[in-house]
């Protein structure tokens, strides 16, 4: 049998259930009359793969064990990044008190020891909320390790520091399925990413944000990703990808925009704001139509969340300061309104109904 | 059909996280050796003026039993300008060195070009009591003399009071209070600062960062830059805390008589490697 994530099992439990449901409706509609032979099989069947999921996965299989595993969701977040304070102020707490070497050991020795827990735990754990705990944990730690250090022997910071923690959370997320650590190491890649660009244009690491172009690169590579690593076996991956790529892509183009002497072109200031106007508003219109073409959601979703934020904002620009407030918001208003009656005729377009 | 094993399996994980942390921790304290290997690039001898406790922590004394000193300088020319402190430290010239385009005219367009060129890093020369903070003192001194000759002039009116007492003030916390380091020169080449300014025992050369500044918008020199270090703290090891666990955050009037050797290593990276009492007096 090929090997299933726990995702893949909830789904599938899930698909049982609708499945269930609307064999349950087309019976009493009498539409639909499987045989008794028929209704037994399927019942023995769905109960044994159920029951395998619930063993070997640790899946919810009714509505009861769903709510509280997102009790559980929310307690493990909680506590991961509680205990990650506490680790936090306990080194700093206890600092003076240990020698130098002795700092340095247990710095170290610290993220080893949470790696360590990390892998056993995840041996065991079905469920993967403890693993995760402590997933989050050793990447505090491995942070805390290297920035410590840095600021005992008074290294001067550097981006560098970007890289291993962005490894370590990359290596930790993909073991552990573990979106919140993707997210970490996405945050660091892209500031590494950036701070080089910048770097080569020979700006200090941490004035990245001078120049928000220097995202650019970073989005492109995060957007390609998906494309051409796999990520089926990891739940949400590839929606993450995306969403940090075009996040990278569409802020800094909201920020030039606005601010056109923010970035590397040499034209008049006004000229770039418009120019960068203009490629938000292709660019987004371009994700949504991508999002739908490919169903990709949170592509649509995303794009269609910034197109309609670069439309209000240039609607601020031009009629804030011109018109009564009251006036202004019923123009947002009304154009909110066309903008429903034009979705839901390409929705009646798509299903094939009359435009 | 058998399906593919995972590649990142969990004996994988560990040994690729294991070696990326024992790999940078090696790498982190192999940099830290080299630093402070070999001859200094210099060794300073500081006081309170110089290196005060870091008031900028995060966390208050209970939570951080940390201590970390800050190097407190000042620019050669005092002008306060725009909000920041800023001067005329460097020439036009070797603001172009340093890789700033400086433009000739210093109309609109030609101040709005400047002041959009990024920050840069360079490598900046700090001197210690030398001719530049004796400039200093003189410039102070000067200025005192003035507001005294023309309080007699003008009369007992407050004006001219109250800038006599800002002189003598000024005049005074330069003697006494304010750092004796300051900064005179900055490059992109720390080897060329260090053949000029060879005295390892009066000139600190540390990484920095300059930013593109307006000096004057209306008289020259137009154009600056103004600087940041970029490791201005120093950690004080566990070691030497109760030697200095007196240190002030600010000047009190009742100076410390110890003082504190800061060396720089290899990577012109700072370290406190002594803590000076003063001699005791001969009997």
């Amino acid at each position: 049998m090929s090997e299933v994530t726990r995702e893949q099992a909830q789904q599938r439990a899930a698909q049982i259930q609708a499945f269930h449901d609307e064999l349950s409706l087309l019976e009493r509609q009498q539409v639909l009359n499987l045989s008794e032979g028929q209704r037994q099989q399927l019942a023995q069947h769905h109960q044994q793969l159920l029951q395998r999921f619930a063993e070997q996965l640790d899946i919810d299989t009714n509505l009861h064990s769903q709510q509280l595993s997102l009790g559980m969701r929310i307690a493990s977040l909680f506590g991961a990044l509680t205990l990650a304070c506490a680790l936090f102020f306990l080194f700093y707490r206890f600092w003076g008190v240990f020698s130098t070497p002795l700092q340095v050991a247990v710095l170290i020795g610290t993220s080893v020891a949470s790696l360590a827990l990390t892998l056993g735990i995840s041996r065991v754990d079905r469920s993967g909320y403890y693993s995760k705990l402590a997933a989050l944990l050793c990447f505090t730690a491995f942070v805390l390790n290297l920035s410590l250090l840095g600021q005992m022997f008074n290294i001067t910071p550097s981006d560098k520091a970007l890289l291993p923690w962005g490894a370590l959370a990359l290596l930790l997320a993909y073991h552990c399925r573990l979106r919140l650590l993707l997210v970490a190491a996405i945050v660091c890649g892209t500031a590494f990413v950036a701070a080089r660009v910048g770097a080569w244009a020979g700006i200090y690491w941490l004035s990245l944000g001078e120049r928000p172009e220097n995202f650019f690169p970073a989005a492109a590579l995060l957007l390609a990703i998906p494309s051409l690593l796999s990520q089926q076996r990891w739940h949400g991956f590839a929606a993450t990808y995306r969403i940090s790529g075009l996040l990278c892509l569409y802020l800094p183009l909201l920020v030039l925009g606005y601010w056109g002497d923010g970035s590397y072109l040499t034209w008049h200031a006004a000229a770039i704001e418009y120019g960068y106007q203009i490629a938000a508003f292709v660019l987004s219109a371009l994700g949504v139509a991508a999002g739908i073409r490919w169903q990709l959601t949170e592509v649509r979703n995303t794009s269609l969340v910034f197109l309609l934020l670069y439309l209000y904002t240039k609607f601020f620009d031009w009629w804030w300061e011109l018109l009564p407030k009251y006036l202004f918001f019923l123009l947002l208003g009304l154009v909110s309104l066309l903008l429903i009656v034009v979705f839901s005729r390409w929705r009646r377009v798509s299903q094939g109904g009359q435009s | 059909m058998t399906p593919r094993k995972p590649w990142l399996t969990g004996k994988r994980t560990l040994l690729l996280a294991l070696a990326l942390m024992l790999g940078c921790n090696a790498l982190l304290l192999a940099g830290v050796a080299y630093n402070r290997s070999g001859v200094p690039d210099s060794v300073l001898t500081l006081s309170e003026r110089e290196l005060m406790r870091d008031s900028s922590r995060l966390l208050d004394e209970g939570d951080d039993s940390s201590l970390r000193l800050e190097l407190q300088w000042r620019y050669p020319h005092d002008s306060a300008q725009r909000g920041y402190y800023l001067s005329d430290w460097l020439s036009r010239e070797r603001l172009h060195e340093l890789g700033f385009s400086v433009p000739a005219a210093h109309d609109r367009p030609a101040r709005r070009q400047y002041q959009r060129q990024l920050s840069r890093t360079a490598y900046l020369v700090l001197e210690f009591d030398g001719p530049a903070y004796q400039a200093l003192l003189q410039h102070a001194h000067d200025k005192l003399s003035e507001a005294k000759a023309t309080l007699a002039k003008q009369g007992q009116k407050k004006r001219w009071q109250d800038e006599l007492d800002a002189a003598e003030e000024h005049h005074q916390a330069l003697h006494q209070r304010h750092s004796r380091l300051v900064l005179i020169d900055a490059d992109l080449s720390a080897q060329r600062l260090r053949q000029r300014y060879a005295d390892r025992s009066r000139y600190l050369i540390v990484p920095g960062q300059l930013a593109p500044r307006l000096l004057h918008p209306d008289r020259a020199p137009y154009y600056s830059a103004q600087a940041t270090l970029l490791n201005p703290h120093i950690q004080i090891p566990t070691e030497l805390h109760a030697a200095l666990q007196d240190w002030p955050e600010r000047w009190t009037k009742n100076p410390l008589p110890q003082r504190v050797q800061i060396s720089t290593g290899q990577r012109y990276e700072s370290w406190l490697s002594a803590v000076l009492k003063p001699p005791k007096p001969a009997p």
